[in-house]
C-alpha cells in the first residue's frame, strides 16, 4: 500500500508519444484549414470540380439520349412535373380546409357522427325542398 | 533528442523485463484490429431512429411523424426540426440514447419535420419554400392532428434558423415555445464563411452542376474544419477502446451510421443559405426577406426561447449564437451554455444527464394549455402510406 504509481510500460510510453503527436497534428491542420490559401484553394476547387462534373453530366446525357433511353435529366423533368403537381395539390388541400373552417364542418368526419352532414350534400337537399341555401362568411 | 534516447533505453530495457506482458500485447494486437475493423465495417447495420412513429403529413420529400405514446401529459405539442443536410434520426439515435425517446418518457407529445432526401427534381426548393411552405405547413399539421392550438418548436442548427425565421414571419402564429440548438445566426467568425463566404466562392455554380449540392461533398466539407480528428484520431481512440474493452459497439455504429448519411443540399437551398448567411450575414443584420417579407427577429416577443449554446461548438460557434439574446424581444428568455460540440451536446453521451432534464423541464413549465383546445383531427388516411411508400433513405 505504498501508494506508488506503477512505472509505465514502454509500450504505453510510445502510445502517449503517439497521441502528442497526433494532437499536434490535429492543431497544426486546423491552422492550416482555416488560412487564407486553403479556403482559396477549396473555394476554386470545388468550383471547378462541380463545373467538370457538369460537363460530364451533360456528356452522359446526351450519350444516353443518342440511344433513345431516358436520360437523367428527362428523369429529372418527370419529377419535377410531380413534384409541381403535388404542391398544387398541397395548395388545394390548404384552400379546402380553409373553405371548411369557415363552414364550421369537420373535413374528415368520423364515420360514425350522422351530424357531420356535408355541406353540399346539405346544399343539394335543400335545393331539392326549394330552400335557399348561403354559406357562411 | 534526450526523450527519444530514453524511450529507445525503456523500450530495451522494458523489452528484456516484460517480456512476456508484451508478448500478451502482441498477441492480442491482431484480434484487436479484427475486432475494431468488425465495427467499422458493419457501421451500416446499426439500427437508429427506431422509436415507432406514424405518417401524419407529406408534401414532396418533407414527412412529418407523430411518435407513438400512451403517456402524453402535456397540452403543448413538440415539434423537431433539424437541419437539411443531415437526416433527423440524431433526435432518435438509438434506444437509451434517444432525445424522442426521452420527451415521450417526459409526457410530451412529440412530432418531427423529416426534409426527407431531396434529389434533382427538387432544385427549387429554397429557404423561403422550406421556411414558408414546409415548415408552416408541418406545424398546421401539427396543431391539426394533436389538437392543441400552440406548438413548441424544437430546432437544431439549420433547422434552429429556420425555426427562428419562421416564428419571426409568423409572430402571432401557433408557436408558443422555441427552442434553439446551437443555431447559426452571426456568421462573421466562423470557419465556414471564411471558406464560402469568399468571392471565389461561386455558390451558384457549384449548386446548378448536380442542381443541388451531394451529401458526400458536404459531408467532406464538414470533417475537413477538423481533418485530423475525423479521419484519424475518432478510429484511433476506438482502437484503443477496443484494446481497453470498453468500447461501445452500439453506440460508435449509430453515431457513425448518422455521420456518414447526409442526404443532398436542394439547389436553391444552397445558394439561398451560402448567400443569406454567409456572404452577406443577413439574418443577424435584420436585412433578410423571405418572399418580399422581413425576417426581423425581433418581432418574436410573444414566444418563450431557451437558447442553447455549446462551448465546443466549431460549426456554429457559441460566439455567433449569442446575438440572438439581444435580437429577439420576448421577455421569457433562457440561456443554457454547456460544454459539448455541435452534435455532442444533444447527441453525446452525457447529453441524458447534462441538457435533456433541462430541455425537458422548460419545456414542461411551458406546455400548460393556455387556450381553448381545438378537437383533434382524425387521421388522414390520404397521406398514410405503406412501408415501401414512405420515404426513407433505406428503401429509396
Amino acid at each position: 500500500m505504498s501508494g506508488t504509481p506503477a512505472a509505465p510500460t514502454p509500450l504505453t510510453q510510445l502510445f502517449a508519444l503517439y497521441e502528442k503527436a497526433e494532437a499536434r497534428a490535429a492543431a497544426l491542420a486546423e491552422q492550416a484549414v482555416g488560412s487564407n490559401v486553403f479556403a482559396e484553394l477549396l473555394a476554386t476547387t470545388a468550383t471547378n470540380a462541380m463545373a467538370v462534373a457538369g460537363l460530364a453530366n451533360a456528356v452522359v446525357d446526351r450519350g444516353v439520349r443518342l440511344t433513345r433511353v431516358a436520360a437523367r435529366a428527362d428523369v429529372t423533368g418527370l419529377a419535377r412535373q410531380l413534384a409541381r403537381t403535388e404542391d398544387k395539390l398541397e395548395r388545394l388541400l390548404q384552400e379546402v380546409h380553409e373553405l371548411s373552417e369557415r363552414l364550421a364542418v369537420p373535413d374528415f368526419p368520423p364515420d360514425d357522427a350522422p351530424s357531420a352532414r356535408p355541406a353540399r350534400a346539405a346544399r343539394s337537399a335543400a335545393a331539392r325542398n326549394g330552400a335557399t341555401v348561403r354559406s357562411p362568411r | 533528442m534526450s526523450t527519444l534516447t530514453g524511450l529507445v533505453g525503456g523500450l530495451v530495457g522494458g523489452l528484456a523485463t516484460d517480456a512476456v506482458s508484451l508478448a500478451k500485447g502482441a498477441a492480442r494486437l491482431p484480434l484487436d484490429v479484427a475486432r475494431t475493423a468488425d465495427i467499422l465495417l458493419t457501421t451500416d447495420r446499426a439500427v437508429i431512429g427506431a422509436t415507432p412513429r406514424d405518417v401524419v403529413w407529406t408534401h414532396r420529400k418533407t414527412t412529418l411523424y407523430r411518435y407513438r405514446s400512451t403517456q402524453r401529459r402535456h397540452a403543448v405539442p413538440v415539434l423537431l426540426v433539424f437541419a437539411l443536410i443531415n437526416r433527423p434520426e440524431i433526435f432518435d439515435l438509438r434506444p437509451g440514447s434517444s432525445f424522442v425517446e426521452f420527451l415521450l418518457a417526459e409526457g410530451f407529445d412529440v412530432f418531427l419535420v423529416d426534409w426527407g432526401v431531396p434529389g434533382e427534381e427538387d432544385a427549387d426548393m429554397g429557404v423561403a419554400e422550406y421556411v414558408c411552405d414546409e415548415l408552416h405547413w408541418a406545424v398546421r399539421e401539427t396543431v391539426r392532428a394533436s389538437g392543441s392550438p400552440e406548438v413548441s418548436v424544437v430546432g437544431w442548427c439549420i433547422g434552429a434558423a429556420l425555426s427562428a425565421m419562421y416564428t419571426a414571419l409568423h409572430p402571432d402564429g401557433a408557436v408558443r415555445n422555441l427552442v434553439l440548438l446551437t443555431m447559426p445566426l452571426d456568421t462573421s467568425g466562423s470557419l465556414y464563411r471564411q471558406w464560402v463566404g469568399r468571392p471565389s466562392f461561386d455558390a451558384d455554380r457549384v449548386a446548378t452542376a448536380h442542381e443541388g449540392v451531394p451529401g458526400p461533398m458536404v459531408d467532406t466539407a464538414n470533417k475537413l474544419m477538423k481533418p485530423v480528428t475525423n479521419y484519424l484520431t475518432t478510429k484511433r481512440r476506438l482502437f484503443g477502446q477496443v484494446r481497453q474493452g470498453t468500447a461501445n459497439k452500439v453506440a460508435y455504429q449509430a453515431m457513425a451510421k448518422w455521420v456518414a448519411d447526409n442526404p443532398r443540399f436542394p439547389q436553391a437551398a444552397f445558394r439561398d443559405w451560402i448567400r443569406l448567411m454567409y456572404k452577406e450575414n443577413r439574418l443577424v443584420d435584420g436585412t433578410l426577406t423571405l418572399r418580399g417579407r422581413q425576417v426581423d427577429l425581433g418581432a418574436i416577443r410573444r414566444q418563450a426561447v431557451l437558447v442553447v449554446t455549446a462551448a465546443g461548438d466549431h460549426i456554429a460557434p457559441r460566439a455567433g449564437t449569442l446575438p440572438v439574446l439581444s435580437m429577439v424581444s420576448t421577455e421569457d428568455l433562457t440561456h443554457f451554455d454547456r460544454p459539448g460540440g455541435h452534435i455532442g451536446l444533444m447527441a453525446g453521451s452525457k447529453a441524458k444527464g447534462l441538457i435533456w432534464p433541462d430541455i425537458a423541464g422548460w419545456l414542461a413549465e411551458r406546455s400548460r394549455p393556455a387556450r381553448t383546445p381545438r378537437a383533434a383531427r382524425p387521421a388522414r388516411t390520404r397521406t398514410a402510406r405503406t412501408p415501401d411508400q414512405t420515404p426513407d433513405r433505406r428503401t429509396p
